[in-house]
């Protein structure tokens, strides 16, 4: 056997870059390879830097696997839903305190009718009888309510939002990313398929200097992107996915700031046919058209 | 030496927050940010262990379905693309276990120590290195998967595996030499990665059978 089979499990333990040399178990190789000084075996050493790059080109290949169409979109829309779900144990109770505001007491017709023993005298028969048409009877109440409140929250789902309201949220959404330390700094190449913002701001992506995603106080999921250069620089575009109709805002990039809004602050708003509602919030005196293409977009 | 690799699922208690405050918007939003900044690595990570699109989307689904309800346990960022990885590894091996065995169709693969030198190659040919995967029984395939993709080193994934170290040693070595011997520029494509490959289009990786020392 050469030296080489002998020291190939330590040759193949090594990571491309890491310092798995410095393990004792590794301490042989380190010495034919000649770390710390050690005299070295050259035929080892080769080997030893093959495997390296070896390692490196699997690797590279390894990563190079095409992520299918659209599987962002899906994976989030799965995870919103079952963020969205709520227990059982929280809606309930709240409806049948809507239905039947006696339901709340712990001595409920439930109790009742399960205490109630199997040699039941008929005055206890039909009084157990009766609490089960009662539990029936609260039963189809709370199925009701179930129902309405279900129809109230679709209805809810989707809303016609004004100016005024939408103003003020830019101008809470601008005051939260402002103090929020938690910022992704890589290009955002693959958020930016879903949020785009090539096609809107005069520097394309390139423009963003790091980004992140919140929810709205509507349930709507949100990137922040921040578009701001430098100190007295301060412009945050809000791409919004949103199933409701923003009243009033345009339907292309608009430069034309918001009217209402306080603080110093610009705020332009569009809405795509897509559903992306873009909210461009700039401090300061620059006009949006530094942040906007000039030309209107359909 | 670096010991200080990812926490292990399910006990991953020991990573740190990426800042939510706890409620409930805010850690959707931080399911978002994960969401978007880990899924493509670990789509690639799941394709790999399993050979399989829709069943690595699958996978990468339920990492972060499980990331949702520990989200609280991923508290250090920089950290949170290890504990995907072990949650989204966790998963895989779970759905072996609720696979049936191998069919009779299976084939058996000499996992042999390779003996000649490493091969001096430019880049990589991505089909061979597939198929050379899908031939890799799965306990090789996870050992040089944790190695190549999550960067682990040898005593980490013994750590997170539960094994000795002399078995991953020995196993990502074969496993190493598997691909090295697959890979080698002039290496005939055999049967059986033509099989795994035909598997690979079809669906999952196929079975294997493997006589192996360890």
């Amino acid at each position: 056997m050469s030296r080489i089979e002998q020291l190939r499990e330590q040759i193949d333990a090594c990571r491309t870059g890491g310092d798995d040399l410095l393990s004792p178990d590794l301490a042989e190789l380190a010495q034919s390879i000649g770390e710390g000084g050690s005299p070295a075996d050259p035929a080892v050493g080769s080997e030893f830097d093959r495997s390296q790059r070896f390692d490196r080109a699997v690797v590279s290949a390894l990563q190079d696997v095409a992520v299918p169409a659209g599987m962002l979109e899906r994976l989030l829309a799965k995870t919103a839903a079952a963020a969205d779900r709520r227990p059982a144990g929280i809606l309930a109770p709240a409806v049948d305190a809507a239905v039947n505001p006696s339901a709340g007491a712990p001595t409920g017709d439930a109790a009742t009718v399960a205490a109630t023993p199997a040699t039941a005298t008929p005055a206890s028969a039909t009084s157990a009888m009766l609490s089960r048409r009662r539990m029936l009877a609260s039963a189809v109440a709370v199925a009701a309510g179930i129902v309405a409140v279900a129809f109230v929250l679709r209805s809810g789902s989707q809303q016609k939002i004004g100016l005024s309201q939408l103003a003020d949220d830019a101008q809470r959404w601008n005051s939260e990313a402002k103090s929020h330390p938690a910022w992704n700094q890589n290009r955002p190449d693959d958020v930016s398929k879903i949020f785009p913002v090539v096609p809107v701001l005069r520097g394309g992506s390139g423009a963003v200097v790091q980004w992140r995603t919140f929810r709205t106080a509507r349930g709507e999921t949100a990137i922040a992107y921040d578009l701001s250069s430098g100190p007295g620089d301060r412009a945050v575009l809000f791409v919004v996915k949103t199933p409701h109709r923003y009243i009033g805002v345009a339907s292309a990039p608009s430069l034309v700031p918001l009217p209402g809004t306080t603080g110093g602050l610009s705020v332009g708003a569009w809405q795509t046919s897509t559903g992306l509602l873009y909210v461009l919030v700039v401090e300061g005196r620059r006009p949006l058209s530094d942040y906007l293409r000039a030309a209107p977009l359909t | 030496m670096d010991q200080h690799g990812p926490p292990r699922f399910p006990a991953a208690d020991n990573v740190e927050s990426s800042g939510s405050s706890g409620q409930p918007g805010e850690a959707a939003a931080d399911l978002a940010a994960l969401v978007m900044a880990h899924h493509a690595a670990l789509y690639r990570y799941a394709y790999r262990l399993c050979g399989c699109s829709a069943e690595a989307e699958d996978l990468t689904q339920q990492a972060f379905l499980i990331a949702q309800r520990k989200l609280h346990q991923v508290r250090e960022k920089d950290r949170a693309s290890a504990w995907l990885f072990a949650v989204l590894r966790s998963c895989f091996l779970k759905s072996l276990r609720r696979q049936r065995p191998a069919s009779a169709a299976a084939i058996n693969v000499e996992v042999e120590q390779f003996a000649g030198p490493t091969p001096e190659v430019d880049e990589i040919d991505r089909e061979r290195l597939t198929a050379a995967l899908a031939e890799l029984p799965v306990e090789f395939r996870v050992v040089v998967l944790m190695f190549y993709f999550e960067e682990l080193s040898y005593q980490q994934i013994a750590q997170q595996l539960e094994i000795p170290i002399g078995t991953v040693m020995s196993r990502l070595s074969r496993a190493k030499g598997h691909l090295r011997k697959r890979l080698q520029p002039d290496e005939p494509v055999s049967p059986a990665v033509r099989v795994a490959a035909r598997a690979e289009q079809g669906g999952r990786m196929s079975s294997v059978t493997v006589r192996t020392g360890k």
